[in-house]
């Protein structure tokens, strides 16, 4: 009974939560369009090899 | 000398290798602190072992996050964003632990572990032959916000059930699936495992998997708390693509023990 409940919801629930989670942050926090948001300033030579144009 | 001593001097300088390893990598060192530990500590529980683990990557991973955030690395709206994602995850995979036939599950996902860590070796940043890594993945960034969550929530179940916080599985799939730079997926995979190893220690003292190692835990939170920011410090000389490896090492090694748990 315990598994028949617990294995749904983990297949399940992760799916719908992340979802909702980012139905929530696309509201209250929306992706202001600058690269490398919050406290990520870096620039193109902070590090070797690496590139920065991200953005989600 | 006192056998408190002797084992401070034993579990701090792992502690040490473990803060700096982990933080380099955007794990907590969960994957290398577990075998460890059941090697040290024969007398624990693999129980008990897993809880201290899960509490040492927490200490690790909150000083690596101060290290990181100090250094303006991390994206706090990425992290607020797959940390809000990943905390139920946490707290199914605890409850999930005892349920899921693990004859199954670990072969499955050792098998798993080992591919991702083998193709990061070849491959560690995506790269076509004879082309730079582009930091672009063609979606769109809304698109990659809803991969992302729903991506996390998953790694936060099966790194419970695992008893990890999830930084070896999180920090590829930031890099390759996402394709957030190395440099920025280590320092935003440490901020979410910062709350994932809290709420899975929480869990853990909760269903009183903590009775024991609180001395040792501290032993080795207080070595973690001084390599976290080494670790960090030496991200920012290392080309992404060594650390990527590095990663990868984890991941087989944790592959390994998976396999090693069935054969034994």
């Amino acid at each position: 009974m315990r598994l028949s409940i617990l294995i749904p919801a983990a297949v399940v629930l992760p799916a719908v939560w992340g979802w909702c989670v980012h139905l929530l942050m696309q509201r209250i926090w929306p992706d202001s369009g600058a690269k490398g948001e919050g406290s990520d300033r870096r620039s193109p030579d902070d590090f070797p090899g690496t590139p920065v144009d991200y953005q989600i | 000398m006192s056998p408190e001593i002797a084992e401070f001097l034993l579990l701090a300088p792992l502690g040490l290798a473990v803060g700096a390893y982990g933080t380099l990598v955007g794990a907590g060192g969960g994957s290398l602190l577990v075998p460890a530990l059941l090697i040290l500590l024969p007398n624990e529980s693999p129980a008990t072992i897993t809880a201290m683990s899960l509490a040492v990557v927490f200490f690790n991973a909150y000083s690596g996050t101060i290290a990181y955030v100090r250094m303006g690395r991390v994206n706090y709206r990425i992290a607020t964003l797959f940390t809000l994602a990943s905390l139920p995850g946490a707290v199914v995979g605890v409850l999930l632990v005892h349920e899921v036939p693990r004859a199954i599950f670990e072969p499955v996902f050792g098998v798993l572990l080992l591919t991702v860590g083998l193709t990061l070796v070849v491959n560690p940043l995506g790269a076509r032959r004879g082309q730079e890594p582009s930091g672009a993945s063609g979606l769109s960034p809304k698109v990659l916000s809803l991969v992302g969550c729903v991506g996390s929530a998953y790694i936060a179940v099966l790194a419970s059930l695992l008893g990890i916080g999830g930084g070896i599985i999180h920090v590829p799939f930031l890099i390759r699936g996402l394709r957030i730079p190395p440099h920025s997926a280590t320092a935003t995979s440490h901020f979410v495992l910062t709350f994932i190893a809290l709420t899975g220690t929480i869990c853990h003292v909760a269903l009183g998997q903590f009775e024991g190692g609180v001395a040792q835990t501290m032993y080795l939170a207080v070595g973690v708390m001084m390599g976290a920011p080494l670790g960090a410090a030496l991200s920012t000389r290392l080309h992404g693509s060594i650390i990527v490896r590095l990663l990868a090492i984890a991941l087989c090694l944790v592959a390994v023990r998976l396999f090693l748990h069935v054969i034994w």
